[in-house]
């Protein structure tokens, strides 16, 4: 997003140092511009109908009939010059310019008007390519809207338009038709740890403003180091926003939204392609407020080479670090065992060679301070019975690695013995990420 | 009570100054100084408009923002000339939003006392 901003204000190089006032209103047909091999010479071009800028009183009114206009971009260090038939303009650049950054930009049949009030950019194609990253965006439209500063009638500038965006932004797909979606894809390499993230997205809307985020995007994606793949449907995600907020800043708005959000009803699929598993979500709603993270899920299907496991109906709260990835397991759980309270109506296993499996129902699982309380209904020899276990739980991150410690039961016919209960899980809960020893169960993560 | 109604009798006079009121294509705007204000109504607008400022080069261009809708509008006169009170110019509006930017012509704006 931030970057289609930036783009915006790239589209005109003299708004770089424009000091007070500007207007821009373009109708660009064609714009490509490719940074040169040695950082000059020729750049591209630049095909438009219309222009109409007022850039601090110098005023320029071009139709660009017959394609009189149609200009050859070209790059010094610190000037953009476009030539045309009829004679030459160009902007100075700052030495530090944002352009400095861009390696190739793609533009087609794309309006832009850019002034005190606002932004509002649409096209049908845009491409944002630079070798550590790259965003592409089909029939989009963006439209920020100026907020009044604290004097009266005073407003941010269009050279502020980050602050502008940053309070009102609506990313939408009404380039051609009202209700249209538009096309996101972005594709980066984290320059530090060389993660590689892809994502594909179709956006109903993602809108800011100066207290909220939401974002409709009836089909997301996203696959992280090629094997790694998250895609849901009708994401449809709201969220607090902080507003003191004066930037773009998506780290800190990702970070907050995680803080206090509200995601409605939605399937996804996680897939892990390094260990051959597949996650199918039906999630009726994830909220986290207050530090807690609620989670009710119709019903869930883990699948591996060895097993399948479903879950229906689960209830789950959790707390939740302001700090904590969601998307990071071993963080996740960190918080859990601190406290959490869980309700299942039924988990069931099944395998290729055991397709009748077994099966736990009603299980409520809560965790304070790493005590931890497990119940459930067990089937055993024929005879349903209700099984509680209690014990110590903790987290090995650097294994990455759940350790269950039992220190108390209560089974069937008043037993009580931890050794018939971890002789019972051995025979009945057999994967290849559980190992037993003793009263210790390792769960490998 | 006399010096009251003749206070209040002033009141429409100082605040609502008209520089241009204008009217067409379903829209009903009306500018006013000396504290720059747009009111527009029509087309699903019934808005005074926000951070409204003008220009005046080969047009002269009063523009703002409404909140319900959230949208930007260009009030572009065909006014030229040093106008007199009572000239009439062709104008158009640009309104701009989220949903996209449809320019309304057909629009005649009457230059007012101010």
């Amino acid at each position: 997003m931030k970057k289609i901003i930036l783009l915006s204000s790239l589209l005109l190089a003299s708004q770089v140092y424009a000091e007070n006032k500007l207007s821009v209103d373009l109708t660009i047909d064609n714009l490509k511009f490719q940074r040169p091999v040695k950082g000059v010479g020729k750049a591209g071009i630049l095909v438009f109908k219309t222009a109409n800028v007022n850039n601090n009183g110098i005023v320029l009114n071009l139709n660009n009939v017959n394609n009189f206009f149609d200009s050859q971009i070209f790059i010094r260090p610190t000037f953009l010059g476009f030539t045309t038939q009829f004679g030459n303009y160009g902007f100075t650049l700052e030495e530090n310019s944002m352009f400095n950054a861009i390696n190739l930009i793609e533009l087609q049949n794309s309006k832009l008007i850019l002034d005190d009030n606002q932004l509002n950019l649409a096209g049908e194609n845009l491409a944002f390519i630079n070798p550590d990253m790259n965003v592409k965006l089909n029939n989009f439209r963006l439209y920020c809207q100026s907020v009044a500063t604290t004097l009266p009638g005073e407003t941010a500038p269009p050279t502020d338009m980050m602050k502008n965006c940053a309070s009102f932004l609506t990313l939408n797909g009404t380039y051609n038709l009202a209700n249209d979606q538009a096309k996101l894809a972005y594709n980066g390499v984290d320059k530090l740890t060389g993660d590689k993230t892809e994502l594909e997205a179709t956006v109903k809307t993602i809108d800011i403003r100066k207290d909220s985020l939401s974002i409709k995007m009836p089909k997301l994606k996203s696959i992280s180091n090629d094997s790694y793949i998250i895609s849901a449907s009708e994401v449809d995600l709201k969220c607090k926003k902080d507003p003191e907020l004066l930037d773009l800043d998506i780290d800190k708005m990702t970070k907050d939204c995680l803080n206090q959000m509200k995601l409605a009803p939605l399937k996804a699929n996680l897939i892990d392609n390094s260990v051959k598993t597949n996650f199918a979500l039906d999630i009726k709603d994830i909220t986290v407020k207050d530090k807690i993270i609620y989670l009710t899920m119709n019903n869930g299907t883990l699948s591996d080479p060895l097993s399948t496991t479903s879950i229906d109906n689960m209830l789950l709260n959790c707390k939740k670090g302001e700090d904590t990835d969601v998307l990071e397991l071993t963080q996740v759980l960190r918080d859990c065992i601190s406290y959490a309270r869980v309700s299942i109506d039924e988990v069931k296993s099944t395998k290729p060679d055991d397709k009748k499996g077994s099966s736990i129902k009603k299980i409520a699982i809560s965790s304070a301070s790493s005590d931890l309380i497990v119940q459930a209904d067990v089937k055993i020899i024929g005879f349903t019975s209700r099984v509680s276990i209690y014990g110590k739980v903790s987290l090995n991150e650097a294994k990455k690695q759940l350790i269950l410690t039992v220190t108390d039961t209560r089974l069937p016919l008043g037993m009580t013995s931890v050794n018939l209960l971890m002789y019972f899980l051995k025979k009945n809960l057999i994967s290849k990420d559980v190992t037993y020893q003793n009263n210790t169960i390792t769960v490998s993560l | 009570m006399k010096k009251l109604l003749i206070a209040l009798s002033l009141v429409p006079t100082l605040s609502f100054a008209s520089i241009y009121s204008c009217s067409g294509s379903g829209f009903s705007v009306e500018v006013t100084g000396p504290a720059l204000e747009m009111k527009i109504t029509g087309n699903g607008f019934n808005s005074i408009a926000q951070n409204v400022s003008s220009s005046s080069t080969f047009d002269t261009v009063i523009s703002g923002n409404t909140v319900s809708p959230a949208a930007t509008l260009k009030l572009i006169i065909k006014d030229s000339s040093f106008a007199n009170p009572g000239d009439r110019f062709n104008a158009s509006i640009q309104v701009s939003s989220a949903s996209g930017v449809r320019d309304y012509t057909g629009i005649t704006c009457v230059r007012g006392n101010d």
